[in-house]
C-alpha cells in the first residue's frame, strides 16, 4: 500500500483549519504567484485607494515578475498623466497585440495562394462566425496603428525627446515605423482583390526604377517572386506579414522597451533645466507608483479602446473587398494606401527613380539619424524654432504631396467615364448599386421591345419615376452641367470638358431577377444615325452592368 | 481610482452586449452574405456572358439554330435534356463542366451545331479563372427562377401551340403558288445564305454553293435539284426538282450531297432540322420558286 501513499500539503492544511478557510489560503497563494507578490488584500486595498503600505508590496511584481520588469516601478509625477506622452507608446503596443491576436484567428481560415484567397475571405465572411468582425477589427486596428505609431513619432520628435541619451531608442522607433507601414502594406495583398493587386503591384514596379537597371530588374523579381505577381508573390508577402515583420516588430519592440525603462520616461521639456536629463532621478515626493495609478489607467485605456474598436467594427466600419484580382482589368483609379499617398504624389513630380526610391529613402535617412545630427541640447520649445518650424513645414508638405497622390491631381482621364464612374465605382458599391433595386422601372414588354427597355435622361430627372432614379440622374446631370460649364471655357475633354455633354439610363429587364443598366453619355450631338451603343461609336460612351434584387450592397462586404 | 474602476466595468460589459449582440445575430448576417454573394455573382455571370457567350448562345441564352443551343430553357433545368443523354450528375455540374473543358463532340441529341463549345476553364486552357466560370454558372441557372412554380419545382413554359400553317416533315404537303421574290427575302432573313453562299472569295461554304460560279462543278442550286433526285446515288423520294428542294429543306439528312463534309461526325446533315415547325406552307413555297431562279 505503500505505493498509494503521497503527501499533500493542501489536505493538512484542510485538516488543520476546515476547508473554507484552506481554500481561501490556496487561492491567496495562487494569486500571489501569478502576480508575483501581491495576494488579494494587498490588490483590494490598491483598488480601494488605500495609501501604500511599508515596505510597499507594490513593487515586488516589478522586481520579480516578467510582464512587469519591463514597467517602471514609479512614474514622475509630471509623466503620468496625459501630457507629455498621450499614452501613444502604449497605444502602439496595445495596437500590435490587437493585431497579432486577430491576425491569428484570420490565419486559421486562410491559404496563401491565389487559386483559394479570394474564397477564403468569401468564406470568412459567409461561414465563420464572428469571421467578418475579426476582420473588420484586424484592417480597423491596423489603419489604428499607423495612425498612433506615427502620431507617436511626432509627438517624440516635438517634446525633444528624441535627444541625448534616448537617441537609440528613436532609432528603434523609426524601425518600429518602418515595420508598422510595411506590416499594414503587406496585409493589403493577402485577400486577392483588386485593391490588393494593384497597390502591390504600383510598389512593385517603383522598386523596378532602381537603378542601375540590374539592381532594379533583382529587386523587382524579388518583390514579385517571378516574372509574374502571382503564387510565389503572394506566398512570400505572407510570410513578410505573419512571420519576418512580426518577429522584427516583436525584437525591437522589446529592445524600444527596454530603453524606456532603462533611461526613464522623458519629463515634459520646459521643467527641466537645459541639457540635463533628470528622468532617472525622481524626488520621493514626485512618484506616481505604477501599481494603482498606472496600471488602472492603462487598464481602463485597454478597456475602451477594446469596447471602442468592437462597437465601430460592429456597426460602422467593413473592410473592403473589391472584385477578385484581375491581372487583365485595370481599375480606372488605383491609389497606394493612404499612408503611401505621398510617395505617389512624388511619382508626379518627375523621374520614377528619384522621386520614388532616392527621396523617400533620403527622407528615411534623415529620420534614422536624427537624433545623431540634431544635437542641440536643450529640449525646450522656445529653443527649437527652426527645427520646430521644419517638422511641421514637413508635415505640411506630406499633406499636400498626399492630395497630389490622389485621382484628384493630374491625372488625365476621360470626364463621360469620370462621370459614370461616380456613380458606378470599379471598386467599391457606389451610389447606383445602394440604391433600392425595385425603383429601377423598366417599360411594358411588347414585340418591339421584348427586353422592356426604359430609357430616362439625365437633364429629365424630375420626371424620372422614383426617388432613387431621380437622385442618380440629378447626380450625372449636376456633373455633366459643370462639364458643359467647362467645354464653353475652351477646356478640353481631359480636362474635364464635354460639349453638349448628355446623359442616359437605359434599364432592361433581362433574366430572373436581374436588370440591365447601362449608362450613356454622348456629347456633339453623339452618333451621327441615333444608334444606341455601338461598339467603337464615336462621341459616346456606354457602360453596361447588371443588378440583381438579392445583391444587397447596403450591407457591406 | 472609483471612477476609473466604474468606467472600465462598464466598458467592459458594453463590450459583452455587443458581442452577444454579434453573436445572436450572426447565423443571419451569415446567410444574408452567402445570398448576396451569389446574386453579385450572377451580376458578374451577366457581365462574362456578354462578352463571351452571347455571340453564340444568344444575348439571352435562347440558343441560336445551327449554332449553339438554347440555355434559358426549361427542358435544361427539369434534368429532360440531360437525362436523354444520362448525365448522372445535377444540372449544375452539368453547365459548369461543359463551360469549363468545352465540348469535343456533340452530344447525340443536339447533333445539328456544327460548331463546337470551346473550352473555357482556366484548367481547360480556356481564359477564365474558377471563380468566373462559377459566375456564369450562377448567372446560368438564374435563368431556370423563370420556370419555378410556387414549389419550387420547374414546370414547362407554357408549350408554343404547334402553328397550323407550318410546313411540317411530310413531302406529301400541298404547297401554294410560291412568289420567288419574297423567297429572296426569306433567304436573307433566315440566314439561308450564311451558308450557302460566300459573301467573300474563297471562303468555305457549310453547305452546298447556290450559286453556279462558287459551285465546283459550276452549276447553281436550280440546275442541281433538277438533277440530283435523278442520280444513281441518291437516298431521298423526292420526285421532282420542288420536292428535292423541299425534302432538303425539311428532312436534310435525307439525302447528304457526296463529297464534301455536309455531315456531322454522327451520319446527320449539318443543316438545322428545325424548319418543319420555323416556316409556313407559304414561306416554302415562295423559297422553293426562288430557289429554282438561282443558276
Amino acid at each position: 500500500m505503500a505505493v498509494w501513499k503521497f503527501h499533500s500539503p493542501f489536505l493538512d492544511e484542510v485538516k488543520a483549519k476546515g476547508l473554507g478557510p484552506a481554500l481561501l489560503f490556496k487561492t491567496n497563494e495562487v494569486v500571489e504567484r501569478v502576480t508575483a507578490g501581491l495576494d488579494i488584500e494587498d490588490i483590494r486595498s490598491m483598488l480601494r485607494g488605500d495609501p501604500a503600505p511599508k515596505p510597499n508590496p507594490r513593487v515586488r511584481p516589478h522586481a520579480d515578475g516578467f510582464w512587469f520588469h519591463m514597467r517602471p516601478t514609479y512614474y514622475h509625477n509630471l509623466t503620468a498623466g496625459i501630457y507629455p506622452s498621450f499614452r501613444l507608446g502604449w497605444l502602439s503596443t496595445y495596437f500590435f497585440a490587437f493585431e497579432i491576436i486577430t491576425g491569428l484567428f484570420l490565419m486559421i481560415f486562410y491559404t496563401p495562394s491565389p487559386l483559394v484567397a479570394y474564397e477564403n475571405m468569401l468564406n470568412i465572411l459567409s461561414n465563420v462566425p464572428f469571421g467578418r468582425l475579426m476582420r473588420d477589427l484586424h484592417k480597423l486596428g491596423a489603419e489604428m496603428m499607423v495612425i498612433v505609431v506615427v502620431l507617436h513619432m511626432a509627438r517624440t520628435f516635438f517634446t525633444g525627446s528624441y535627444k541625448k541619451p534616448r537617441q537609440f531608442t528613436w532609432l528603434t522607433g523609426v524601425i518600429l515605423l518602418a515595420v508598422t507601414l510595411v506590416l499594414s502594406f503587406s496585409g493589403y495583398l493577402l485577400p486577392w482583390d483588386q485593391l490588393s493587386l494593384w497597390a502591390v503591384t504600383i510598389g512593385a514596379s517603383m522598386v523596378e526604377a532602381i537603378q542601375p537597371q540590374v539592381v532594379g530588374d533583382f529587386v523587382n523579381l524579388i518583390v514579385r517572386g517571378g516574372p509574374q505577381f502571382n503564387e510565389g508573390g503572394l506566398l512570400r508577402w505572407y510570410l513578410a506579414h505573419v512571420l519576418l515583420l512580426p518577429v522584427i516588430g516583436i525584437i525591437f519592440t522589446g529592445v524600444h522597451y527596454y530603453k524606456v525603462v532603462l533611461h526613464g520616461h522623458g519629463l515634459p521639456p520646459e521643467v527641466e533645466p537645459v541639457g540635463e536629463d533628470t528622468a532617472k532621478r525622481i524626488p520621493m515626493d514626485q512618484r506616481t507608483y505604477f501599481m494603482p495609478d498606472i496600471l488602472t489607467r492603462e487598464l481602463l485605456l485597454f478597456a475602451l479602446v477594446t469596447a471602442g474598436m468592437i462597437f465601430a467594427a460592429t456597426f460602422f466600419y467593413h473592410a473592403p473587398l473589391e472584385p477578385h484580382a484581375d491581372p487583365l482589368v485595370t481599375p480606372l483609379h488605383t491609389t497606394a494606401p493612404w499612408y503611401f499617398l505621398w510617395i505617389q504624389g512624388m511619382l508626379k513630380i518627375g523621374d520614377k527613380f528619384f522621386w520614388g526610391i532616392i527621396a523617400p529613402g533620403i527622407l528615411t535617412g534623415i529620420l534614422f539619424v536624427l537624433p545623431y545630427v540634431e544635437v542641440g541640447p536643450s529640449r525646450r520649445y522656445g529653443d527649437r524654432r527652426v527645427g520646430l518650424t521644419m517638422g511641421l513645414v514637413l508635415a505640411a508638405l506630406m499633406a499636400i504631396l498626399s492630395y497630389m497622390g490622389t485621382p484628384k491631381y493630374a491625372v488625365a482621364s476621360s470626364i463621360d467615364q469620370e462621370i459614370v464612374a461616380e456613380l458606378l465605382p470599379q471598386t467599391h458599391p457606389g451610389p447606383f448599386r445602394q440604391s433600392n433595386w425595385g425603383e429601377f422601372r423598366t417599360a411594358p414588354k411588347t414585340a418591339e421591345n421584348p427586353t422592356g427597355r426604359a430609357t430616362y435622361a439625365a437633364a429629365e430627372w424630375e420626371q424620372a419615376p422614383t426617388a432613387a432614379l431621380q437622385n442618380l440622374l440629378h447626380q450625372m446631370e449636376e456633373e455633366l452641367e459643370i462639364a458643359r460649364g467647362k467645354a464653353e471655357r475652351g477646356l478640353r475633354q481631359d480636362q474635364g470638358a464635354l460639349k453638349d455633354g448628355q446623359g442616359f439610363m437605359l434599364i432592361e429587364d433581362w433574366a430572373p431577377g436581374l436588370k440591365r443598366v447601362t449608362f450613356r453619355i454622348i456629347w456633339e450631338g453623339g452618333p451621327e444615325d441615333g444608334a444606341v451603343c455601338q461598339v467603337g461609336a464615336a462621341r459616346e460612351f456606354c457602360q453596361t452592368t447588371f443588378i440583381h434584387r438579392e445583391s444587397n450592397y447596403r450591407q457591406g462586404p | 481610482m472609483v471612477w476609473r474602476v466604474i468606467l472600465g466595468t462598464v466598458s467592459v460589459v458594453f463590450m459583452m452586449v455587443v458581442l452577444g449582440f454579434v453573436a445572436v445575430t450572426e447565423q443571419d448576417r451569415m446567410a444574408s452574405f452567402e445570398r448576396a454573394y451569389n446574386a453579385r455573382q450572377i451580376e458578374v455571370g451577366a457581365q462574362l456572358f456578354e462578352a463571351n457567350c452571347q455571340s453564340c448562345h444568344g444575348a439571352q441564352g435562347q440558343g441560336a439554330e445551327g449554332v449553339a443551343p438554347a440555355l434559358n430553357a426549361v427542358d435544361l433545368f427539369d434534368g429532360s435534356r440531360l437525362s436523354a443523354i444520362e448525365w448522372q450528375g445535377t444540372v449544375e455540374a452539368y453547365v459548369r463542366g461543359a463551360i469549363n473543358a468545352g465540348r469535343p463532340r456533340a452530344s447525340a441529341d443536339f447533333a445539328n451545331y456544327p460548331a463546337r463549345m470551346p473550352a473555357w476553364g482556366q484548367a481547360y486552357g480556356g481564359p477564365l479563372r474558377s471563380d468566373q466560370v462559377e459566375s456564369l454558372v450562377l448567372y446560368i441557372m438564374n435563368w431556370g427562377e423563370a420556370f419555378k412554380d410556387a414549389s419550387g419545382n420547374y414546370v414547362a413554359a407554357a408549350t408554343p401551340t404547334p402553328n397550323p400553317n407550318a410546313v411540317g416533315d411530310d413531302l406529301a404537303v400541298e404547297l401554294p403558288a410560291g412568289d420567288a421574290a419574297n423567297g429572296q427575302t426569306l433567304a436573307q432573313q433566315r440566314g439561308c445564305t450564311g451558308c450557302h453562299v460566300a459573301a467573300t472569295a474563297g471562303q468555305t461554304l457549310v453547305g452546298p454553293a447556290w450559286l453556279a460560279a462558287q459551285s465546283p462543278d459550276n452549276k447553281g442550286v436550280a440546275d442541281h435539284a433538277a438533277e440530283r433526285y435523278q442520280a444513281a446515288d441518291y437516298t431521298g423520294q423526292a420526285t421532282s426538282p420542288e420536292l428535292y428542294l423541299l425534302e432538303s429543306i425539311i428532312l436534310p439528312s435525307a439525302y447528304i450531297v457526296p463529297g464534301a463534309n455536309y455531315a456531322a461526325p454522327t451520319g446527320q446533315s449539318l443543316m438545322p432540322n428545325t424548319y418543319t415547325q420555323s416556316l409556313t406552307k407559304q414561306e416554302a413555297a415562295d423559297l422553293i420558286a426562288y430557289l429554282l431562279t438561282v443558276r
